[in-house]
């Protein structure tokens, strides 16, 4: 028995911090990726994709939204896809999967709603034991009930679930798997969802991971990923490859500049993430340093660049400005010069805030001397 | 710069080449009249160095002639820069062109523009217009209360001058146009007020209104919730008020209540039925027994009916022996009666002789005293006649006397006012010829005269004097009304019968003594009148008619001679009284038999009529019973009376066996489970109906609020908001930078503005000081007078339009010497300036442009010659080709 095991597509996931075009690629990405996950379980011939749930971001999206990944899934008639609810799109009462019952569901897909084992194939020779949620947090284990869920005998038990084998440190267990969940309940595979980053948990317990990332903070830890299970029988041990499917590179990163040289050391990290699709590529930089006048320039020129080749750039902090008696020469002499000393000064002093103001004013300020030098050097 | 000639063709008035000729380094003067074309020089002057020959402007079309819109202005100029000569000419509108000369060297058009731009330091602006200090050192008409309005290129080269000045460059002019573009960009911005507006304003809009539709769907989103929850409580309500198998129990035991309630009904039915049949065999049984007494209550009443006819027979025989006995005593009675009646009258009679013989005495005093009074009413009567007619022959009573009265004072007063209207004439005459002198032919005499009218006077001897008194008129008057008063008093006495005055009064002395007379004969005769009757002639005829009754009774008395034999009056009062006694006692014994003889009468009738109803009744009763017994004996009556017995005892006792069979249920009760079960039914049904409309309702309201994806429009919504948030902040924190550095900038281009102003100031103040004494000038960084401090600090604005426009002029010598000094190109054109001006400050005026134009050209145009002949100046003039 093979099958692609995916979870956590979230789609319709708002991205806060993106603008409108962006926000708009990144959700047509999660879109995209299914039809992406489809092609790879053809490709090595899967007969099914087990969903792992939080197929939704939203417990009420729109309606274009709720019927956007059935009509990918619908493309693939000759894969059964099994779902179930995860703590994004729980099964609550007259939520978000009595629409979906309400509009009906093609053939090809099976939504395990009730918890009661069912055939993962036509022939019957794998069964899933659904865990899915009826809240979107419950207290108690939601594959508890596997160990004692009935199946035929000599089939292959694959089950299917969300939430978390780990509490990480919190006073509040929710979701929470036990961490052998499939050795107790005789599973000869546990396709979990919820963790974004793809992780084995043992030999026969694995998260997939979110097929297309969403967040700076899962971006290196194997999100962007589906598996293919291969099981060749109860007993088999499971044979997992990963598989990339996603689309966007999610990067962080952090520098601090001093010299000119690290602006181009950064700039060159940065360009180099991927440099054949730097167009999917989003990079959250935490900034900190100081550099001189001419610093900030090439600094403020690098992002400028990096901001139109990336597909986002986001900027935490700024190199404030390092003082340097030469940098007042920009000014040449006179009123443009006592004033950029004086927003020199107010740029080394002070609450940070007024340091940062100033420093800006100062940085805007050589901009327009440097426009106008240009202008009289063109004229020139 | 020196002008050195200036020719005009097609040029508004100046159609044909006109030639401004005379000009020179300093001072020229054109001075012409109003209407000369001055300001045309001027205009066609600055247009030649302003504007392109390009230019299709409104100016420049202004400056066509008057009389042929279709021909070209053509401007030629001769100038020269330093020692180098140089020729303009230009060509506007029609075939425009130019051509400029500068030494060797001649451009054409745009290359001929430009190289003028660069010599003149002009700087386009755009629409055909070139701009420099030019622009303020030619000032036009009308326009020397202005200041002069410097920028770009002209502002430049005058801050140039005066960095030059101080040897180093101050950065302000630098300063200044950055500080303008950081205000253009804060302009973006903020408005004038400071508040946010374009994409700032924008942020805070959008995110104000993200921020109210996240409210507004989070307030959806709660009430979705709220209905789903409201839902879940509805479908299991539904599925609990829909559950079939209670229904089924319950529908089973209404029909079974139902069925005990029929049951129930059933019995009640019986018994009713026992009980209308005990109640039945009860009425035979009545009527039965009824029958039965009845029977024998009609016999007993026949036979008490036929003993009392028998009574009623018997107490009929002694009323009739009883009403005969008390007839016969009755007519005993009256017959005593009718005796003591007679013997009554004959007391009366005898009563009545013997009060009339007492009364005859009495009647002969009365007779007496009547006939007395008859007597003296009659002289009464005729004492007062008497008097009376005495008094009626006075006619000189109490009116008539102040009738005369009053008509002797009316004849007083008319007699006082004749006299009072007459001359009087006292005179004295010797007794000799006192006789002899006459008046009105009579002598005269006495010693005074009255004359009332014409009077002749004759004395004899000497002749007639005729007196004739004023107001003839009011004495004849007078005179007439004195003799109608004396007539009239005559005509009074003479009514009184009197001759005179005396006489009257006597007649009315008289007259009162007879009224006297009359009012005590009347007094007397009413002394004799009694109370009730004060009329004397009927007191006189009723004394005289009682006479007469009085004479009547004494002859009715002397008729009866036997009176006197009757026994005295007491007697027979008392025989009287006895007989009256008698035959009330006669009256009083008739009562009682009368009495006897009428009850007894009225007892026999009674008891006829009760013996003849009782007999009645008696023969009907008898009639009724003999019927019956025919109809049904006694026998047979008995025999159905025990009939009926025996059918009361066995209703009586199926009563009971029907008691007996009563179910143990209440009827109430049962009905109250019926009633109970369907309610319960009925409430379900209703339950369940509302239960589904309602479910069906928050159904679709739920898919409504579903279908619009609350959620994913939340989370939009509050990227959204983020977004705008971040651009709000990014916005703020642009608007503090800008701030910062407009501040900045700000304040180090004060600085430096004050440093390289200092020049400028410096090259005014003396010919300030020509004209203000010890006045200081304070400069703008747009080179603007803000004020000047003489005594006291002023603004510039509030100054007097002489002194703004002294001020104007000297800050436009002061720059052109400036550049002057400074080897930059500067002359100054006044068209009609100083105008405001008085002569004092004119003649100073004169003096500082005569000490500037040792290093200045000056072209001033005026149409007061005689004010500008002591300039001491070139004097202009404007030649026409062929005039």
């Amino acid at each position: 028995m093979r099958f692609v095991h995916t979870s956590d597509w979230q789609v319709g996931k708002v991205f806060r911090f993106a603008d409108d075009s962006t926000q708009s690629v990144l959700q047509d990405q999660r879109l995209e990726v299914i039809g992406r996950i489809g092609r790879l379980a053809r490709e090595h011939g899967a007969q099914a994709v087990v969903v792992a749930g939080d197929i939704y971001d939203h417990e009420i999206p729109v309606d274009r939204t709720l019927r956007q990944p059935i009509e990918r899934m619908r493309q693939f008639p000759d894969l059964c896809w099994h779902l179930i609810a995860g703590n994004h799109d729980p099964n609550v009462p007259g939520g978000i999967w009595d629409r979906l019952h309400a509009i009906g569901l093609p053939d090809n897909i099976v939504a395990h709603l009730d918890g009661r084992p069912a055939p993962m194939d036509p022939a019957g020779a794998a069964w899933v034991i659904p865990g899915g949620l009826k809240r979107r947090h419950v207290a108690t284990d939601p594959t508890a009930d596997m160990d004692s869920a009935e199946t035929p005998a000599g089939v292959i038990r694959v089950g299917l679930a969300h939430g978390s084998v780990r509490d990480f440190g919190s006073d509040e267990v929710q979701n929470r798997i036990a961490i052998d969940r499939a050795r107790r309940a005789g599973l000869s595979y546990l396709a979990l969802g919820d963790w974004h980053g793809q992780q084995r948990i043992d030999e026969r317990t694995w998260y997939s991971g979110t097929p297309e990332i969403d967040g700076f903070d899962r971006g290196g830890d194997g999100g962007g990923h589906a598996l293919v299970v291969d099981l060749a029988g109860p007993n088999a041990r499971p044979e997992v490859t990963s598989h990339r499917v996603g689309r966007f590179v999610w990067h962080r990163d952090s520098a601090t500049l001093t010299q000119e040289q690290d602006i181009a050391a950064l700039e060159h990290r940065l360009r180099n993430i991927d440099p054949q699709e730097a167009g999917h590529v989003l990079v959250w930089l935490s900034v900190r340093g100081a550099l001189s006048l001419e610093g900030l320039q090439a600094y403020q020129d690098m992002l400028d660049a990096l901001g139109s080749a990336l597909r986002l750039l986001r900027v935490d902090g700024e190199p404030t400005l390092l003082p340097h008696a030469d940098d007042l020469d920009l000014f040449g002499t006179g009123a443009v010069r006592a004033a950029a000393a004086i927003l020199s000064e107010r740029a080394g002093e002070g609450p940070e805030e007024q340091r940062d103001i100033a420093t800006a004013a100062l940085r805007r300020l050589a901009l327009m001397v440097g426009a106008g030098d240009s202008r009289k050097g063109a004229a020139s | 710069m020196i002008l050195h000639g200036l020719n005009v063709t097609n040029v508004r008035k100046f159609v044909a080449p006109t030639q401004l000729c005379g000009l020179g380094p300093g001072l020229n003067v054109l001075a012409a009249r109003n209407e000369f074309g001055k300001s045309t020089l001027l205009a066609a002057l600055r247009a030649a160095f302003m504007w392109r020959y390009s230019s299709t402007g409104r100016q420049v079309k202004e400056l066509r002639p008057f009389s042929d819109q279709a021909a070209g202005p053509i401007v030629n100029v001769d100038f020269s820069i330093g020692n180098i000569a140089c020729h303009l000419e230009k060509r506007f509108l029609s075939r425009a062109g130019m051509s400029l000369r500068v030494g060797d060297e001649t451009f054409s058009n745009a290359d001929a523009e430009e190289k003028l731009q660069d010599i003149m330091g002009l700087e386009a602006q755009g629409r055909g217009e070139a701009c420099g200090v030019w622009s303020a050192l030619w000032v036009t008409q009308g326009d020397s209360l202005k200041q002069p309005e410097l920028s770009g290129r002209a502002s430049d080269a005058l801050t140039a001058c005066l960095e030059g000045e101080l040897g180093n460059i101050t950065g302000g002019a630098e300063a200044t146009r950055l500080l303008a573009m950081v205000r253009d960009e804060r302009a973006v911005l903020l408005d004038g007020r400071g508040r946010p507006k374009g994409r700032y304003k924008a942020a805070i809009e959008e995110e104000e209104a993200a921020s109210a539709e996240i409210t507004r769907l989070l307030e959806r989103r709660r009430a979705l919730e709220d209905d789903i929850e409201t839902l879940a409580e509805k479908r299991r309500l539904l599925h609990h008020a829909d559950d079939a198998t209670r229904h089924e129990q319950e529908t089973a035991d209404l029909m079974q209540a139902r069925r005990d309630r029929d049951r129930l009904h059933q019995h009640a039915a019986r018994l009713k039925a026992a009980r209308a049949e005990v109640q039945l065999a009860h009425g035979r049984l009545a009527i039965a027994h009824d029958a039965i007494t009845r029977r024998a209550t009609m016999e007993a009443e026949r036979q008490r009916l036929s003993a009392r006819t028998d009574e009623l027979r018997a107490a009929m025989d002694a009323a009739q022996q009883r009403c005969d006995r008390a007839e016969q005593a009755t007519a005993a009675r009256r017959h005593d009666l009718q005796a003591a009646t007679v013997r009554l009258q004959a007391a009366q009679e005898m009563h009545r002789r013997a009060s009339q013989r007492e009364k005859a005495s009495a009647w002969q005093r009365e007779q007496a005293d009547a006939t007395t009074l008859v007597t003296r009413l009659e002289q009464a009567a005729a004492q007062v006649a008497q008097a009376e007619l005495h008094l009626a022959t006075l006619r000189v009573d109490d009116a008539m006397m102040n009738r005369l009265r009053q008509a002797e004072r009316t004849a007083d007063r008319a007699s006082a006012r004749y006299s009072e209207q007459a001359a009087r004439i006292e005179f004295s005459l010797r007794p000799d010829i006192a006789g002899q002198v006459r008046i009105n032919g009579a002598p005269l005499s006495g010693t005074q005269l009255e004359i009332t009218a014409a009077t002749l006077l004759h004395i004899p001897g000497i002749g007639d004097i005729r007196i004739t008194p004023p107001g003839a008129d009011d004495h004849a008057h007078a005179l007439q009304a004195r003799t109608q008063a004396r007539d009239a008093l005559a005509a009074l006495l003479a009514q009184a019968g009197c001759a005179d005055m005396t006489a009257a009064l006597e007649a009315h002395v008289t007259r009162q003594q007879a009224e006297r007379t009359v009012s005590e004969a009347r007094k007397m005769q009413a002394h004799l009148l009694s109370a009730d009757m004060t009329d004397p002639a009927a007191a006189l005829a009723a004394a005289r008619a009682r006479v007469m009754e009085l004479d009547r009774l004494l002859a009715s008395v002397a008729q009866d001679p036997d009176a006197a034999a009757l026994p005295p009056l007491a007697e027979v009062q008392d025989a009287l009284g006895t007989a009256e006694a008698q035959v009330e006692a006669a009256r009083a014994a008739l009562l009682s038999p009368d009495g006897e003889a009428r009850q007894a009468r009225d007892m026999l009738t009674r008891h006829r009529t009760e013996l003849e109803q009782a007999q009645q009744q008696l023969d009907r009763l008898t009639l009724e019973l003999t019927r019956e017994r025919m109809a049904q004996p006694d026998d047979t009556l008995a025999t159905r009376h025990q009939e009926a017995q025996a059918a009361r005892d066995t209703a009586e006792g199926a009563l009971r066996a029907c008691e007996a069979d009563r179910p143990d249920e209440d009827e109430a009760m049962v009905d109250a489970r019926i009633s109970r079960l369907e309610r319960t039914l009925e409430n379900r049904r209703t339950e369940v109906g509302e239960l589904r409309q309602d479910i069906a309702a928050l159904s679709g309201r739920i898919g409504i609020a579903e279908g619009d994806g609350l959620d994913e429009r939340i989370a939009e919504h509050e990227r959204l908001r983020d977004g705008h948030a971040r651009e709000r902040a990014e916005c703020a924190r642009q608007v503090e930078i800008l701030t910062l550095l407009a501040d900045t900038l700000a304040a180090t281009a004060q600085d430096a503005t004050e440093q390289y102003l200092a020049p400028l100031t410096r090259a005014m103040e003396p010919a300030l000081r020509g004209l203000f004494p010890r006045a200081q000038v304070t400069l703008g960084t747009d080179f603007s007078i803000t004020g000047i401090t003489r005594a006291t600090a002023e603004e510039f604005d509030t100054l007097s339009d002489g002194t703004r426009e002294q001020i104007a002029v000297l800050a436009r010598l002061g720059m052109a010497d400036l550049l002057h000094t400074r080897g930059q190109q500067a002359m100054v054109v006044l068209d009609d300036a100083l105008t405001f001006s008085d002569s004092g400050r004119m003649e100073q005026m004169f003096d500082i442009l005569t000490e500037m134009s040792r290093r200045l050209q000056i072209i001033i145009l005026t149409c007061r010659s005689e004010q500008f002949a002591g300039l001491g100046a070139r004097r202009l003039s404007v030649e026409t080709a062929g005039a």
